[in-house]
């Protein structure tokens, strides 16, 4: 066999040895299911879809919930009321850092169970100081502590969203009535928006969310609290799919001492607005210029 | 909706502590509100019953209207504590600040309150008592910054449901007693408690 | 005599061509390509593990949810931009033995793309949705997100180089003198776009007002700095690499040019960091924060504060070294300062610069950070591609550079076998010398190519004698000079004291471009007259 035969041998040999080992290096690819069909893989954007075909994403939703898990939930893509402004406010004065906002959020929005998910974060910060590097948000003692107060955190829905900005694939924007949603279904996972959020208020779904099928909340929406995709970002949706309904939020209604005061900003007969007129109100780094439409307030 | 308001319901009942032995009082449920709508305030305080101890032959605790001793007792305007008292009430922890027992209760009618100004209160509405002192917190409760609420944020297609001062304050000790939190988030390589310092 | 038909080179044998260069080579080629090949797939598998179980995997978190894929894009796009350190003398300043050099640079400049829009697609959660990003069939957020800027300069700056360095090859290849009309705007462009592509990924960091480790002008300029010292300190190590294995076709001037650059930027590098350092720890504050974390650590966590005083540590003593005059007589010395600095910018400007974002979190929240092994074993394999294909993209393009391609062929067989093999031992001579061969084997090779040169120019005398070539005279008196060149050269060889390197670069500068430009132009003038002859 001549040298150049004997080259041109190893050298296929060598190719046919490197195709097999990257057709088993990429063989766990064959478990990967990103869609539950076709259908889902190719969905357009969310603000391209017509109303029919919304509602045909939602029953596709509830087929699939009752097909693979046996569930009957209701999915609706509730649209923004006109002229409704959402506006949230939060007492800091009677807030007593019990966690049953985050509590009532993680069932509400189907959260993950082993994480103990919760689009609220409740921080215990030290009187006399609202500086954040003091704060704990991992307490576990018998709360109001001595000396201490109490300042949940979850999304601002600013008006100037630093996460809708750099979003490269508009995967994330502001509703009319002012709730900054997420198509869960157009994501594509790169986490920028995550990075740019100055209030740590979007999770990213690191892996598939685990519920029991009888723990999940039937009543979803097709922005908010459907149980979400592994490898999208989620974050509070100030619960459009009650809020759009003119109900209030679930964080809200779980407050054991009505420090949230949730409501229509463009309505100046509005609880929100008469918080916003007779308070001392402050926005929790102003100086972002960030516009949140969630607001704090103290009593004295 | 309806199991949700139950279960907040029962957390508020279980926050406040209630001296009083009341009637066994269940949720009552928002009705269908005509419009205009209202807030629907939780009456679930009645006029308050005494326990006797005794057990009636239904198998019910027998309890006695606070009226039934005191219509025979004259009131004494002197009395703040339980340690005043001799034969009742023993126990009774009061923590509200100088008030005397007939600050609130009517010493013309044990079954029912009364104002500074004399007017008669039922026990269902003693917002109204607490409010001659507490206005801030009433202002704030009026416009839904006090108390907690469920149900419709628009007016115009639902109503509200809402606690009253003693579903979280024990009118004799009305400082909040506390709680303990519900579970945090378990974030990824976050390790609890070692947060700062 | 037999005169061949001459074929205008086509795009078939040249990827033929090439994909044999790029395939051929020694035990020691294949064994690299294997080990490559190895780390690569071992990370394709860890990549494939990671889409189906999702980001889990990873040591990120919702507190820290950049981590070593993103640091490792960062600083990639530098070394990217660093080719532009060798485009600016080569082109700006006519430079020409940069001319040649400067493909090693903007071939890297194409591999460290690679590695960065492979180190960016690994970090998406949803690898299936790319399509998203794509204009007109997703919904590209420009020029609102700074990402599809981002995309956009880097996709650019990787057509540029493409096609520069494809141009040029293929110019070669053809044995055409390149169109400066075809190329040099995009060279200068490209220029530009260097600066762009790290601007605009500073700008992915420094525009988030929540970040404020990140929210400072500075940024640009320092990410502009520090990839002015990693970039050229990979491309000194890599010429030097190409020296010692004798496939390195240049002087030695690009590297010494390559430490002068290195010399300033380093310092630069250094006073930048330290004029952060400064603004942030003498105001103090939640601003300085990070930094603290970074440098001192901050409430009890420590975990970046050994890796970023041993950047600093191996930047500053690399900056030291490179300050030295005595570094370039020492290649070890040279090679050890280049990795210092490069894994010292590589620290300080990834983990030291990505991470630290986010520690604390926006919140003051401490939760710190470490690269998961899937993360390693990703970004190893990521790193491994890239250097496979800087390897293939080498292969093909320095023969082609240095050697007879089939556009230099006359159409006389005879003749282009001997020019062929007139390249391949002035490329040894000038490996030979380079490498610093001992003076016997250099003397044989210098012998080999003088006996060689000289029986090529009779034959090819006596072929134009017989037919009669009326540009005879000429073409002689060329001929005479070379080989009066080339005595030269091997009287300073023999010589005890001769500089090599002056004599390398006379070698490779004057002989080998002039025997490029000799057959280019008047061997193929006679090659035209033969078979012109040949058909009346």
């Amino acid at each position: 066999m001549s040298d150049l035969t004997r080259r041109t041998v190893l050298k296929a040999a060598g190719a046919t040895l490197g195709a097999s080992a990257f057709a088993a290096a990429i063989a766990p690819l064959t478990q990967w299911k990103p869609a539950e069909s076709i259908d889902e893989f190719l969905s357009k954007h969310y603000k391209e879809l017509s109303p029919d075909e919304l509602a045909a994403m939602c029953r596709r939703f509830e087929d699939e919930a009752k097909r693979n898990q046996g569930l009957d939930i209701h999915v609706a893509a509730a649209q923004p009321l006109p002229g409704v402004q959402f506006g949230y406010a939060l007492n800091l004065s009677i807030c007593v850092g019990c966690r049953r906002c985050a509590e009532a959020c993680h069932q509400e929005n189907n959260h993950d169970r082993p994480s103990h998910n919760s689009y609220i974060r409740v921080f215990e910060l030290e009187n006399g100081s609202i500086d954040l590097a003091n704060g704990d948000a991992t307490y576990d003692h018998p709360v109001p502590a001595t000396g201490k107060y109490y300042m949940p955190v979850q999304c601002h829905h600013c008006d100037n969203a630093p996460c809708t900005k750099v979003c490269p694939v508009e995967a994330t924007w502001k509703e009319q009535d002012g709730i900054v949603v997420v198509d869960y279904n157009w994501c594509i996972g790169c986490r920028y928006c995550e990075a740019a959020c100055p209030y740590h208020a979007r999770r990213f779904n690191w892996k598939k969310p685990e519920i029991p099928p009888e723990q999940v909340n039937p009543d979803q929406g097709l922005l908010s609290n459907r149980v979400r995709p592994q490898g999208v970002m989620e974050k509070c949706t100030f619960c459009l799919h009650r809020t759009r309904e003119g109900r209030l939020p679930a964080c809200l209604e779980a407050c054991p001492t009505g420090a949230r005061v949730f409501g229509d900003l463009a309505d100046p007969d509005s609880d929100i607005r008469w918080v916003l007129a007779n308070k001392r109100v402050f926005i929790l780094k102003e100086e972002l210029g960030t516009k949140p439409r969630f607001f704090y307030f103290f009593d004295k | 909706m309806t199991s949700r308001l139950s279960v907040a319901g029962v957390v508020i009942v279980c926050l406040a502590v209630v001296v009083f032995a009341a009637e066994a009082a269940g949720d009552p449920q928002p009705a269908p509100l005509p419009v205009p709508l209202h807030a629907v305030v939780r009456h679930s305080h009645p006029t308050p019953r005494v326990l006797t101890g005794a057990v009636e032959h239904a198998g019910r605790p027998a309890t006695i209207a606070c009226s039934t001793c005191h219509a025979v007792r004259p009131p004494n305007p002197a009395n703040h504590a339980a340690a005043d008292l001799d034969q009742f009430h023993q126990g009774l922890q009061i923590a509200h600040g100088t008030n005397s027992c007939l600050s609130c209760h009517d010493p013309g009618d044990y079954d029912g309150l009364r104002l500074a100004d004399g007017r008669k209160v039922a026990f269902a509405d003693s917002i109204n008592l607490c409010s001659q002192c507490h206005g801030p917190q009433r202002r704030d409760y009026e416009h839904g910054a006090h108390g907690g609420m469920n149900g419709y944020w628009d007016l115009t297609k639902g109503g509200r449901y809402r606690n009253t001062c003693v579903d979280c304050h024990d009118p004799h000790v009305p400082k909040y007693q506390g709680a303990i939190p519900m579970p945090h988030a378990h974030d990824r390589f976050q390790s609890a408690g070692a947060a700062h310092e | 005599m037999t005169l061949a038909t001459l074929k205008r080179p086509g795009l078939l044998a040249f990827a033929r061509q090439a994909f044999a260069h790029a395939t051929d080579g020694g035990p020691l080629f294949y064994a690299w390509m294997t080990l490559l090949t190895c780390v690569a797939l071992v990370g394709v598998n860890a990549w494939a593990n990671q889409v189906v179980n999702g980001m889990q995997v990873t040591g990120m978190g919702d507190h820290v949810s950049w981590g070593l894929y993103i640091s490792n894009f960062t600083f990639f796009v530098g070394v990217a931009a660093a080719a532009v350190m060798m485009v600016i003398p080569a082109y700006l300043y006519h430079d020409h033995e940069m001319h040649d050099a400067v493909i090693v640079g903007e071939l890297l400049a194409i591999a460290a793309i690679v590695v960065c829009l492979l180190s960016v697609t690994v970090d998406l959660g949803r690898p299936d949705r790319f399509w998203h990003m794509m204009p007109v069939i997703g919904r590209f957020n420009w020029p609102i997100s700074l990402l599809t800027w981002d995309v956009i300069v880097l996709n650019g700056y990787l057509g540029l180089n493409a096609w520069i360095c494809g141009y040029l090859l293929w110019s070669r290849w053809c044995g055409r003198a390149p169109s400066p009309r075809l190329y040099l705007p995009f060279v200068f462009l490209s220029i530009v776009w260097a600066v762009s592509i790290h601007t605009v990924t500073a700008f992915l960091y420094c525009g988030l007002g929540g970040r404020p480790f990140w929210n400072t002008a500075l940024l640009a300029p320092r990410f502009l700095a520090s990839a002015f010292v990693a970039g050229p300190a990979l491309i000194i190590v890599v010429l030097l690499a190409l020296q010692r294995l004798g496939s390195y076709p240049f002087g030695d001037k690009p590297i010494r040019m390559l430490v002068r650059v290195v010399r300033v930027t380093a310092l630069i590098n250094i006073f930048l960091l330290a004029v952060e350092c400064f603004t942030a720890l003498y105001t103090g504050g939640s601003h300085a924060a990070s930094l603290t974390y970074l440098l001192f650590g901050l409430h009890g966590h420590h975990a970046l504060v050994p890796w970023i005083w041993s950047a600093i540590t191996l930047n500053i003593v690399a900056a030291g070294l490179f300050l030295w005059p005595g570094l370039l007589r020492r290649s070890r010395l040279l090679v050890a300062a280049c990795l210092m600095t490069f894994v010292g910018i590589w620290i300080e400007k990834g983990m030291g610069l990505v991470i630290p974002g986010f520690i604390p979190s926006t919140l003051h929240e401490m939760v710190e950070y470490v690269p998961s092994l899937t993360e390693w074993k990703i970004t190893l394999g990521i790193v491994a591609a890239g250097a496979l294909v800087y390897t293939l993209l080498l292969k093909v393009a320095l023969p082609l550079i240095s050697g007879w391609t089939p556009g230099l062929a006359v159409g006389v067989e005879s003749m282009d076998a001997q020019h062929r093999r007139l390249f391949e031992q002035l490329n040894q001579l000038i490996a030979a010398v380079r490498a610093g061969r001992g003076a016997a084997e250099v003397g044989r090779t210098m012998d080999f190519l003088d006996s060689y040169v000289r029986e090529h120019f009779a034959d090819e005398e006596r072929l134009l004698a017989e037919a009669g070539y009326p540009g005879l005279e000429a073409h002689h008196r060329m001929h005479a000079g070379f080989t009066a060149e080339l005595e030269t050269v091997r009287a300073g060889l023999s010589a005890d004291d001769s500089d090599r390197e002056a004599l390398a670069e006379r070698l490779h500068l004057s002989m080998r471009d002039w025997l490029l430009r000799h057959i280019r132009v008047e061997d193929r003038a006679y090659g035209a007259f033969l078979r012109a002859r040949e058909a009346d």
